[in-house]
């Protein structure tokens, strides 16, 4: 192949590759997941005892939580949306945000409400069930299939370890073992991976 | 053979984001295009001089902003290059 027919196809690719709807654009900084991953470790491995102090004291910890994970994805996205000067996807990153900011007040409201029979594994279960369900209408939305596949996974453990816990009795959190083994997926499903979905599109520089 | 203009790698992303969005904040090109400022007013000026593109200033509240939009010559200009590359790797 000669070089100029190489040079004319390499130019028809960066073209096609540029060809792409503001929509695609998706002002968003990963490194804020990075934070939600910190935040859901905490959760995850202290909901128990900070509950079991007090319905009010882990209601407010989680809540406090919550917040400085929103408090510091907002600065973190308000950052690259400037950079974007794009209205329609400011607009799009606050809804989405508003969304799980909701999402997040249901929970927290939940888990106090189950937290008060001690039903510390339907806490987790409804934690990484209702996350990933927007993680996977975020993914879904703007094309991110990485969220898409991860939650679809969450989903389905969350779905899968609540069958099992019916079948055995064992959701009361009686059982230490299947509690630990909910805290072990919750700890692969919203901290290791979300980090690694992350990483990877910071790598591919998204 | 190739339009200048358009046959060189910055200027002829530059035109496809266009080309794709009508038009596009002076911000999103850049971050879209990886270039520094003066790179990218350098490109645009180039563009703007032939009536490919143009460019407005507005203001969003006290806020500058600079929006570039595709003129009827780029999106002509930009159907003819993609032509030429196509019959160019069709005969080669």
């Amino acid at each position: 192949m000669s070089e100029e027919k190489a040079e004319a196809l390499r130019q028809i690719d960066e073209i096609k590759s540029h060809l792409v709807d503001k929509q695609t654009f998706f002002p968003y900084n990963y490194h804020a997941t990075y934070v939600w991953s910190a935040i859901s470790a905490i959760l995850t491995l202290m909901m128990v005892s900070m509950y079991e102090a007090s319905i009010l004291q882990g209601t407010v910890a989680v809540f406090i939580l919550i917040a400085v994970g929103f408090v510091t994805e907002g600065i973190l996205t308000k950052k690259v949306n400037e950079s974007y000067d794009i209205e329609d996807c400011t607009l799009r990153q606050q809804f989405i945000m508003k969304s799980f900011f909701m999402l997040s007040l249901f929970l927290i409201v939940l888990s106090a409400i189950l937290a008060s029979y001690k039903l510390y594994v339907p806490i987790f279960l409804s934690w990484l069930f209702l996350i990933s369900l927007v993680y996977f209408a975020v993914g879904f939305v703007l094309n991110i299939g990485r969220f898409t596949q991860m939650s679809t996974f969450n989903m389905f453990a969350a779905i899968l370890l609540l069958a099992i816990g019916l079948i055995n009795g064992t959701l009361l959190g009686e059982d230490h073992t299947f509690l630990r083994m909910t805290q072990i997926v919750m700890l692969i499903g919203l901290t290791m991976m979300p980090a690694i979905v992350a990483w990877q599109q910071i790598r591919e520089g998204k | 053979m190739f339009d200048p203009l358009l046959h060189q790698s910055i200027r002829s992303k530059l035109v496809s984001l266009l080309i794709a969005n009508d038009e596009l904040p002076f911000k999103a090109l850049k971050e879209a295009l990886e270039v520094t400022d003066g790179n990218l007013s350098s490109h645009l000026s180039k563009l703007e001089k032939e009536k490919y593109i143009r460019i407005e200033k507005t203001f969003e509240g006290k806020r500058p902003k600079t929006i570039v939009k595709i003129a009827p010559t780029g999106r002509k200009a930009f159907e003819d290059y993609i032509e030429a590359l196509k019959q160019f790797i069709e005969e080669n």
